[in-house]
């Protein structure tokens, strides 16, 4: 199994050439195990007459589009072996992406997170501020992103302390004893982008804490179509977290629910987000022609996570650019990129919908 | 004018605060007026609206307006009151209301002047979304609404802008001599559940999809330019509105003996004509993408899929696909099918098609092909290039005789 393989290796440390032959292999392998397993990625390679068999160039393989997670249940694995059911947390009102996942993909979502985390972390477990409230007092009907996420990055802390409580008000008690006993040392806090600027940054009565923040390594991503609309981008975002409670460490991670695990991780010390040896991103213009560094475009995703969904080979809807490819300034090796943002809603012109 | 009294109408649902307010529409001296269809002031009204338009900065940027300033000029000169066959007195029916689409920034102004031009007076929801087109037009109407000698079609139309809400849907719908209602089956739907007045009438719009037919033995006999003039008129079809029209094509039937090259040659003059002309934003691209993969996984397997550099997607669907009219494309993607002879394209016909653009057959093999078909199906024929026009008969209707009443005299 590549994943066992790769986790051996440091994430941050694969060069171009390595990297290229590792998935020109592996993302042929992908493709030809959904092309068994998932009767519609079947069909959708079959009428585009690609054959995955034959020498392909590594930007040939056919991408499927986002939505296409939202509109159909795409699942390479049977019914009774998903363990999982993941859903997208966006805004109410529209579709929702729904990721099955079997135990091997689970695990290995896992694994690598852990991988990523603790390059950037180290593997000691810091004591954990979540800007959320306790998954476990909220409704789990659902077990969406922002769940699935507070899950998954948990395990990169201790103690943990929500700074939410059921009424979704800020429990000062609990953060303040949080605080007192960890704030003198690094600690973690982990939230979605938009929650940590709404009570962190905006909520946050200052003379209600009897200490700072100074000490803490915040990690968020997500949640920032919400960002857009406040008009506040990570620039800002930093400086606010800075002047109110003198956070200065922050790391912000990029990533689909599609391709939940193989994380971007934004570097603090270079602003870009990082390829892992996990993923791979590709800008294509309009044409779908790959466009060349520092070229805003579409968004492509690699990850060589998704097993038991098709999902590992993706469009998004996101801009972005790549800046460069293993000689960034931090340190780490892979392409390092910047995301812009959601390509503009368009002006649906048509005869129906009335809003 | 003939002015009707009916109290406890307008202001009070204009002014409803979960309306949002253009100052055109807080206006609490609101009342029923209808006068006889295309009377000079309504007519001034649409010269006027066009003039001004057309005055309006960067009003090239929208191709839609541009588009909307030709039509009003070109009703005009066509001198619609002659053209309108009338032997009978005519008045408006009284209070139209107009619930238009939220996503055609233009569809709405249309509306209104049908309704205008019947005699009517008109209350017309606007998309709530943001367009700039919708501003521009609504500042133009502002501005002439302001002047004295519209004074009477301020006081009796008024432009409304909600979100969903029913009450008001309601309210409005239960006081209006007729509405004309524009949507998904869905919404209209809903809305005919909503009362409205025994003697009130409904127009619905809801969705149709289109189609074109080409005789390719007359596209075997054009030039290269004929091409290349015949790939332009098709262009401004199905690119115009990315596609989402129910006026937008979405099948080409090409009519008598296949003929591939002289099929692919037309999609390749057509690739050059978008690729020069066409702005897509990168969104467009993504859509069209993901319709592209829905219809992979909706649809029997096809036969073949030509994608030009995404600017066009050319589909050649299974030889058995016979229901076509969900079958749709957008910004740019067509299905291609082969007929021997004019008469095939009645199997595909339904009730939700509504316009056939043509190119190569004479209008009297086409009234042949309408009346001896038993056709549910077809509001319009028009040529290539054509099909985006939006007329005063439309979908079926002739708008304007059915807003008005008949008043015999004897």
């Amino acid at each position: 199994m590549i994943i066992d393989s790769l986790q051996k290796l440091n994430p941050f440390n694969v060069n171009k050439r390595k990297k290229s032959k590792i998935y020109t292999d592996q993302i042929k392998l992908l493709s030809l195990h959904h092309y068994k397993h998932c009767k519609k990625y079947k069909k959708i390679i079959n009428n585009l007459k690609f054959k995955i068999k034959n020498k392909n160039r590594l930007i040939d393989f056919p991408m499927l589009p986002v939505r296409l997670f939202k509109k159909f249940e795409l699942k390479s694995v049977s019914e009774t072996k998903i363990v999982k059911r993941l859903v997208s947390s966006g805004t109410s009102g529209q579709e929702l992406s729904k990721i099955y996942l079997d135990k091997e993909n689970a695990n290995n979502q896992a694994r690598v997170l852990g991988k990523i985390m603790s390059s950037i972390l180290g593997s000691r477990r810091l004591p954990m501020l979540i800007i959320d409230q306790n998954p476990k007092i909220t409704d789990r009907s659902t077990f969406n992103a922002r769940v699935a996420a507070i899950y998954g990055f948990s395990m990169f802390g201790i103690k943990h302390c929500y700074l939410l409580n059921k009424k979704n008000k800020i429990d000062y008690l609990a953060l303040n004893n949080f605080l007192q006993k960890y704030g003198k040392d690094k600690f973690l806090i982990f939230g979605f982008t938009s929650l940590v600027y709404e009570y962190l940054i905006q909520k946050l009565l200052i003379g209600s804490i009897k200490s700072n923040f100074k000490n803490g390594i915040l990690i968020h991503g997500g949640g920032w179509k919400k960002m857009e609309k406040l008009k506040v981008n990570n620039s800002i975002f930093k400086k606010k977290l800075l002047q109110k409670i003198k956070l200065n460490e922050i790391y912000n991670y990029y990533g689909l629910i599609e391709q939940i695990g193989s994380v971007f991780i934004e570097s603090s010390k270079c602003g870009y987000f990082h390829t892992s040896v996990f993923s791979d991103i590709f800008i294509r213009d309009k044409k779908f022609n790959i466009l060349k560094h520092k070229k805003r475009g579409l968004i492509q995703l690699l990850s060589l996570l998704p097993t038991s969904y098709p999902g590992h080979n993706i469009l998004t809807e996101d801009i972005g650019e790549i800046i460069g490819e293993d000689n960034c300034k931090c340190g780490f090796k892979g392409k390092y990129f910047l995301v812009h943002g959601r390509a503009k809603e368009a002006e649906i012109r048509g005869c129906s919908d009335i809003r | 004018m003939e002015e009707q009294k009916r109290p406890k109408l307008g202001a009070a649902v204009i002014l409803d605060k979960e309306i949002l307010n253009y100052d055109v529409l807080r206006n609490t001296n609101f009342s029923i007026k209808v006068s006889e269809p295309f009377n000079n002031l309504s007519i001034n009204l649409m010269t006027d609206f066009s003039y001004e338009l057309r005055k309006t900065k960067k009003i090239n940027l929208f191709p839609d307006l541009v588009y909307l300033t030709f039509w009003c000029r070109k009703n005009i000169n066509n001198n619609l009151v002659k053209h309108f066959n009338n032997n009978y007195l005519r008045l408006g029916r009284g209070l139209i209301f107009h619930i238009c689409p939220s996503n055609v920034p233009t569809n709405f102004i249309y509306s209104f002047f049908f309704g205008l031009l019947s005699g009517n007076s008109n209350i017309v929801k606007i998309p709530s979304k943001n367009f700039k087109e919708k501003d521009i037009i609504l500042s133009v109407l502002k501005s002439l609404f302001n002047k004295k000698k519209y004074i009477n079609l301020k006081n009796t139309n008024c432009f409304i802008q909600y979100n969903n809400k029913d009450k008001i849907t309601e309210k409005i719908s239960s006081i209006c001599d007729g509405r004309v209602i524009w949507g998904g089956n869905k919404t209209i739907n809903d809305i005919r559940k909503m009362w409205i007045p025994e003697r009130a009438i409904d127009i619905t719009f809801p969705d149709r999809y289109s189609l074109s037919v080409i005789n390719l033995d007359k596209i075997k006999k054009l030039r290269l330019e004929q091409i290349k003039m015949l790939t332009k008129k098709f262009y401004h079809d199905g690119y115009m509105m990315n596609q989402l029209a129910c006026n937008s094509p979405h099948f080409i039937f090409w009519v008598g003996k296949k003929n591939k090259e002289l099929q692919n040659s037309f999609w390749n003059e057509l690739n050059k004509i978008v690729d020069k002309n066409f702005f897509f934003d990168d969104i467009h691209i993504v859509d069209k993408y993901t319709n592209l993969m829905e219809n992979i996984i909706i649809q029997k397997d096809f036969k073949n899929i030509k994608m030009l550099k995404n600017n066009i997607y050319v589909i050649d669907p299974d030889n058995k696909t016979n229901n076509i009219e969900d079958i749709r494309g957008v910004n740019g993607t067509f299905f291609q099918k082969n007929i021997n002879q004019i008469n095939d394209l009645k199997q595909f016909i339904t009730k939700k098609c509504q316009t056939v653009s043509y190119f190569g057959f004479s209008r009297e093999q086409l009234r042949y092909f309408l009346l001896n078909n038993n056709l549910l199906g077809i509001d319009r024929v028009v040529p290539i290039g054509k099909a985006t026009e939006i007329d005063i008969i439309w979908d079926g209707y002739d708008i304007v005789k059915s807003l008005s009443r008949v008043i015999s005299v004897e």
